[in-house]
């Protein structure tokens, strides 16, 4: 009786061929084909100009495909990363105490820091050819993706249930075993869901990444991103608006394929929640039910991760066994050599570049910043206030009714994946028109990007109202106003805390691209840290992209530790409920 | 004679001076789990390790396994030091431990899979360990579709497929409802009885006495403060046992009798009243369970054998004991030799109206409970009559753990709110005397 443990469906009749073989078969083409031209691009001679980008709609296919492809690219580099620096980071406190700060450190400087990080380091190795260009684009994108994967990650492992791990360890399984049978499955629910926020976040930096100003250069790789850019300066109306569409469409297509089949099989390693409802795919089915499919994963996927899983395994063990530490310990400690000797380096580069951003920089140029910087964190408040006073009635009425969740959730998830600043030239218009100056306008920018932050967890908190407590609340004939204040605002006021703090957050790497904006021919600006940042990008003078990169990092991390945590803090003690 | 002298095996654990303590950085102060805790599991036994919570007898089970280092001592598995993970024994845990996304199937054959085993092979063990267990069917059922006594079953497949030498089971059956838990009591004593599984040894830890004594063939009673083996039993009953029986009865009152015994030690004596040399280790339970205890016994004519108390409330000893504590200290009781014994104070608290027995609550906490009185002290002499909770937190952790502390002190406020002695204000963390307190505690003291 014993089954082929590879098989895990039951293929009943066993046909040769299923009708869910096309589309696979055609999936399968499309994705070697797509490596082939990957690779023809390697090849490619020197890097677009501006005038490349052409804004016929009918490019825009094209355009979208380069676009995803770099997404993608991205995206495999999130997940690497992810694995890696969660789980060290997750792995003792000690790691967590050093990478953790650093994690907030990288989530803090904007893509434009990291983006002429990029530009300079890959032009000196590879000078003037299209890939290092691209390289850039696709690296810009992985920090716009990569950060709150690895946070998530970070937090799934740590939230393993003790017993499970003991469980994992009493049956012996080693440290790659125990990340691949148990850290990871913990984790894919959470990591499913940050995709897609991670998705959005890509595509909302995208034309930063892809139309590269950095650095005094103007190169726009063809995509998506470029486009928007190029009909933005050119105030071709049209093209913005088959942009628009393009985007939509997009998205729902990369829903259709990606997210939804990615939910619906991420399904098996939930722990239910009100939010998580049933998630059904075409996809998922299609791929599940085609024999095409199913040849390849047993021929090539199980056995592949099967020799994985075996090549890790210790060799069977005699009861007891007095293993030999010694040589792990000595290629520890040569690693750990090697990463000091590496950090050396780097610290000696990185203080000879501070010595010479301090030889060029004045005390007022300083104080300046600093000003400025005071009225972005003002206009990052402005965005929390507005998305808050959006979004929290909405979740008053979720509390009370909590169906209602059910049908705001595709509205929340369109809104968490589309780039809300292919929005940015009607909205300015709409400032031009009204006479709002873009000092004001810009917070509606923001709020306009990162509102999904606040929506997300506020109608989440909305949603964990215990039932058992609403019910008494009805008994008693509590007022709406008794209820709000006992009942619902305890319960949403945490989740809320946690909104604002991503919120804000992101809204400091939005006031990059909504405090200063190319609208034709005009660059429209307001005083602000985020415009001093892309100006400051824009030329070549390294010593004022340090200091600003310094500056804004400061910044987002004084307003993290000073406000938001303590914030969070509080929120968790006063009404964390029966922990 | 002589080859059944060297037939004598080596015992497959053993465990000398085994201590573990952690070290508590502010205060540069050891907490002590065990200390020099001496053990041996032989071949062919049953052994239960019986302790309340705190005694570490998890962590015992922990450091068998090779989980958990101990602080000092050897721990030997067939006369050779263990080092890492024990391969030679398995875990079973209260809380199950499945898998989530893994069926059941999967789960089992995990084990097996990490060792090497080829998953032809490991799928064919697990599928006839499922079996053995009773869950032939249910193998690509997932975890979350299976009730506790399931998913416990699970949980002894998976450790059983992997063939151990010595089984350990952390509180196996405390998730199981009574019914469920009975059952796979009996099915495990079958199964190690009749020798159907390849288990030399099994070492259950439990804190319940009457399972300790149903099941094992020898009990080691631990007990906290520091973690330490207080006594062994030998269970010379033969299978299957009757709870019923005046043997079975008599075991449990003597282990009883050594508990109670202990807990008698940890508390300050009755007969040093006003002395503040010690704070004692109040037990930690509510003044309506005390009174609930109180008032059964005073049904029961007085007196009552402490094992039978236990049928009667649902409780088990671990549950039990704090609250027979709490009647001793505040001298409603008496313990002796695993029976208890209402005092006249008792009586008289449990026949008064509310008031009165509040009156006499309030003496009794009074005159017997140290931390208490001294809370009371302190807040007569302060001049607002009021104190922050930190204070006497940090008077506590002299004496005992920073957690501990804070229980010991919550304690205090629940018995001392009840009495009326003085009031709290859990926000801002302030133990205050109301007025009425106030203008009766100055026109005592006048």
């Amino acid at each position: 009786m014993a089954q082929r443990w590879q098989w895990r469906l039951d293929l009943g009749g066993r046909p040769l061929l299923t009708i869910y073989d096309l589309p696979v078969a055609v999936l399968i083409f499309a994705v070697i084909a797509t490596l082939v031209h990957l690779a023809s691009t390697i090849t490619s001679p020197p890097p677009p100009e501006a005038q490349a980008i052409d804004l016929s709609p009918l490019k825009l296919p094209y355009y979208a495909f380069r676009s995803l492809v770099r997404m993608f690219l991205a995206y495999g580099l999130s997940l690497v990363f992810t694995f890696f620096y969660g789980s060290l980071m997750a792995s003792s406190r000690r790691a967590e105490k050093i990478l953790g700060p650093l994690l907030d450190v990288l989530q803090s400087v904007p893509i434009l820091g990291f983006l002429s990080v990029f530009v300079a380091s890959l032009s000196v190795l590879m000078p003037n050819t299209a890939l290092g260009f691209e390289l850039s684009a696709i690296l810009a994108i992985f920090t716009s993706q990569a950060w709150n994967m690895t946070y998530a990650f970070y937090q799934a492992v740590r939230s393993i249930p003790r017993d499970l791990q003991e469980a994992a360890k009493t049956m012996g399984l080693s440290r790659l075993q125990r990340f691949f049978k148990l850290e990871v499955p913990s984790a894919i629910v959470p990591l499913v869901w940050n995709t897609m926020m991670s998705f959005g976040g890509g595509f909302l930096f995208l034309s930063a990444s892809e139309a590269i100003t950095v650095l005094g250069r103007d190169i726009r790789l063809e995509g998506m991103g470029s486009y928007f850019a190029t009909a933005v300066e050119q105030l071709d109306y049209q093209a913005i608006a088959w942009a628009i569409f393009a985007m939509i469409l997009l998205i729902a297509l990369l829903d259709f394929f990606f997210f939804r089949p990615l939910l619906s099989w991420a399904q098996r390693y939930g722990q239910g929640s009100a939010l998580e409802a049933n998630y059904e795919s075409a996809v998922l089915l299609a791929l599940r039910r085609s024999r095409l499919a199913s040849i390849i994963k047993d021929k090539l996927l199980v056995p592949f991760l099967n020799f994985l899983f075996f090549r890790m395994t210790k060799p069977p063990n005699l009861p007891v066994v007095a293993q030999s530490s010694r040589l792990r310990r000595t290629l520890l400690i040569l690693a750990l050599l090697l990463l000091v000797v590496l950090l050396a380096i780097l610290a000696y580069q990185a203080a000879l570049a501070l010595a010479d951003m301090l030889k060029e920089i004045s005390l007022e140029m300083v104080i300046r910043l600093i000003g400025l910087g005071f009225f972005t964190f003002l206009r990052v408040l402005a965005c929390v206030v507005l998305s808050s006073a959006v979004w929290l009635p909405v979740s008053l009425y979720v509390a009370l009714h909590p169906d209602f969740a059910m049908k705001l959730r595709p509205l929340l998830e369109f809104g968490a994946s589309f780039p809300a600043n292919l929005f940015f030239p009607l909205l300015v218009m709409a400032f031009l028109a009204l006479g709002i100056p873009l000092t004001f306008g810009s917070a509606v920018l923001m709020f306009a990007a990162n509102q999904w932050y606040i929506a997300f967890n506020v109608i989440a908190g909305a949603v964990s109202v215990p039932r058992d407590l609403a019910e008494a609340s009805e008994a008693m004939g509590l007022s709406f106003a008794q209820k709000v204040k006992n009942l619902i605002f305890p319960c949403i006021f945490p989740y809320w805390v946690t909104g604002a703090i991503t919120s804000a957050g992101g809204a400091w790497n939005v006031s990059i691209i909504s405090e200063t904006l190319q609208f034709g021919s005009q660059t429209l600006e307001c005083e602000g840290l985020g415009a001093q940042f892309t100006q400051a990008t824009t030329s070549n003078h390294w010593p004022t992209i340090i200091l600003n990169i310094v500056l804004m990092s400061t910044f987002v991390i004084l307003a993290n530790r000073l406000l938001w945590r303590p914030l969070y803090n509080y929120a968790i003690t006063r009404y964390g409920g029966e922990t | 004679m002589n080859e059944r002298m060297q037939k004598k095996t080596v015992p497959i654990i053993e465990l000398k001076g085994v201590s573990k303590w952690y070290e508590v950085q502010e205060k540069s102060a050891k907490v002590v789990v065990l200390d020099n805790v001496n053990l041996q599991v032989n071949e062919h036994e049953f052994v239960a390790i019986l302790g309340p919570s705190g005694s570490g007898k998890s962590t015992l089970l922990r450091i068998i396994t090779g989980l958990v280092k101990p602080s000092s001592g050897e721990v030997l598995y067939r006369g050779s030091p263990l080092v890492g993970l024990n391969r030679g024994s398995a875990l079973v845990f209260q809380s199950f431990a499945l898998f989530p996304w893994l069926t059941v199937v999967e789960n089992v054959e995990l084990g097996l899979i990490a060792r090497g085993v080829s998953p032809k092979e490991a799928r064919e063990r697990a599928v006839s360990a499922l079996d053995m267990i009773g869950l032939d069917g249910f193998e690509e059922a997932l975890p979350r579709e299976l009730s506790g006594g399931m998913k416990q079953r699970v949980g002894f497949a998976r450790a059983l497929v992997m063939q151990p030498e010595l089984l350990c089971m952390d509180e196996p059956f405390s998730g199981l409802d009574v019914l469920t838990a009975e059952n796979l009591r009996g099915e495990l004593l079958d199964l190690w009885l009749e020798r159907k599984i390849p288990t030399l040894s099994m070492l259950l830890v439990t804190h319940s006495i009457e399972e300790a004594v149903y099941m094992a063939d020898r009990v080691v009673v631990l007990w906290q403060n520091p973690g330490r083996i207080a006594d062994e039993f030998k269970i010379g009953l033969s299978h299957p046992r009757d709870r019923k029986s005046p043997e079975f009865k008599r075991y449990v009152d003597r282990i009883y009798t050594v508990i109670t015994r202990q807990a008698e030690v940890e508390t300050a004596s009755k007969l040093k009243p006003f002395t503040l040399r010690r704070f004692q280790k109040l037990p930690h339970v509510h003044v309506g369970a005390l009174s609930g205890l109180l008032e059964l016994l005073e049904e029961k004519g007085g007196r009552s054998d402490i094992y039978a108390l236990e049928a009667e409330l649902g409780l088990e000893a671990d549950e039990l004991v704090p609250l027979t504590e709490a009647a001793a200290i505040l001298g409603f009781a008496q313990v002796y030799e695993g029976d208890i014994l209402l005092t006249e104070t008792g009586k008289a608290f449990v026949s008064s109206d509310i008031l009165e027995s509040k009156e006499i609550f309030r003496q009794a906490v009074e005159n017997n409970v140290v931390l208490i009185r001294t809370i009371v002290q302190s807040l007569k002499t302060s001049a607002k009559k009021r104190m922050r909770e930190e204070f006497f937190l940090e008077l506590l952790e002299n004496h005992f753990t920073e957690e501990e502390a804070e229980r010991q002190l919550d304690t205090a406020i629940d018995w001392g709110r009840y009495a009326e002695l003085f009031a709290y204000d859990d926000e801002s963390g302030v133990l205050y005397l109301e007025e009425a307190e106030a203008q009766e505690q100055s026109s005592v003291n006048e």
